[in-house]
């Protein structure tokens, strides 16, 4: 496909991007992918340390050669996944992250499975705590992703709902079979089931509001997969709501952290940006103080 | 157990810098919400399952590639791994 690309010759610029847990990743392909380094963008998926990596991908982190995406693709990252039963090791996988010389950590809570929030919520704020402590001991450090959430926007007095993503509109992904999907998450070989969307108008951005999350302040900064909601809940507006508390204790630890960045003086910041960022941290503070 | 609560005495301090911003610039100036400072210098960080083809407001890096073609290879999203 990349060469067909190049002979193509569109005008228009393309990548292609690869996502890899890495283990195929070696010898040749490197070469390959060292050639076409300006047209192929390679993300690593890395969990943290080699335990907890281990735990979620078949023992795999041995096989991954990491030095190559280091020097190689610095600064595309590394995605990581946090799930409920690496959720007690989440502030040593980022820092460890961090550690290897990646310029930013992508992490993401996973979505589609049982959470079981009740029991791993005080295990996150205290997770997120140490985290906060970490950032504000190294503050040459670039916040990993769980901390990307810009507080004022929780003041506009009418929320600013976008859609997320491509989905249907800009990106289509083609199935082997030549069928178009709205993107790769509703390909039925990752929704396990045929899939029926009927008629949805995907540039109309106003329906892509779920009814439940109306009153919710956090909603126009809420993390929202219309794929992985069709595959959780049948239905591509409805979100899973078990991410609401990650959600929350995410924000609550945003507002922590940048309280204490703007106490010490160690966030360079526009004078409106700080009046804005305290008050939205005093919101913040009194709406979640009982998760 | 650690949590995430700010103490009274550094909600305190927060006060006071809001109040000495306030003193120095106009109300309507400090309260002027830039909705498109959404995030800097990231994508708007959804799950992850975009695995890079998302369209946010992102700062065009390599990594959200905006404004271009393009070719992805998707993995299959079996989460049973998990």
């Amino acid at each position: 496909m990349v060469e067909w690309t190049y002979a193509a010759k569109f005008k228009k610029p393309f990548v292609f991007y690869l996502v890899t847990n890495g283990t195929l990743v070696h010898g040749e392909f490197q070469d390959w992918l060292l050639k076409n380094k300006n047209h192929v963008y390679v993300g690593l998926s890395l969990d943290g340390t080699p335990e907890t990596h281990n735990k979620n991908r078949s023992n795999s982190y041995s096989k991954i050669d990491l030095d190559f995406f280091v020097k190689n693709y610095p600064e595309q990252g590394v995605r990581m996944t946090i799930n409920s039963d690496t959720i007690n090791n989440l502030s040593n996988d980022i820092t460890y992250l961090h550690s290897l010389g990646f310029s930013k950590v992508d992490a993401a809570f996973a979505s589609g499975i049982n959470w079981n929030i009740d029991k791993v919520k005080n295990k996150l704020k205290e997770e997120l705590s140490t985290l906060c402590d970490y950032y504000l001991e190294n503050p040459k450090v670039r916040e990993c992703s769980i901390f990307d959430i810009y507080l004022p926007t929780f003041l506009k007095k009418e929320k600013n709902i976008q859609k997320w993503c491509g989905t249907g509109t800009s990106m289509v992904s083609i199935a082997v079979d030549g069928k178009k999907y709205p993107c790769q998450t509703f390909q039925p070989n990752t929704t396990s089931k045929p899939v029926e969307l009927g008629d949805i108008d995907f540039s109309k951005i106003e329906d892509f509001s779920d009814p439940e999350c109306s009153n919710c302040i956090l909603e126009s900064a809420c993390p929202n997969c219309y794929g992985l909601n069709y595959v959780t809940n049948n239905d591509m507006f409805k979100r899973d709501k078990q991410m609401c508390i990650l959600m929350k204790i995410r924000v609550l630890a945003v507002s922590y952290l940048k309280a204490k960045l703007i106490e010490k003086g160690l966030k360079e910041m526009e004078p409106a940006e700080v009046y804005q960022t305290i008050k939205a941290i005093q919101i913040i503070q009194s709406e979640f103080s009982t998760l | 157990m650690k949590n995430l609560m700010l103490s009274d005495s550094l909600m305190d301090k927060l006060n006071q810098i809001m109040q000495q911003l306030s003193n120095v610039y106009p109300k309507a100036e400090l309260e002027r919400v830039n909705t498109i400072a959404f995030s800097a210098g990231h994508c708007r960080g959804c799950s992850g399952t975009c695995e890079g083809t998302c369209e946010g407001n992102c700062d065009g890096t390599s990594s959200c590639p905006c404004s271009v073609i393009v070719f992805f290879a998707s993995r299959n999203r079996d989460t049973s791994h998990l």
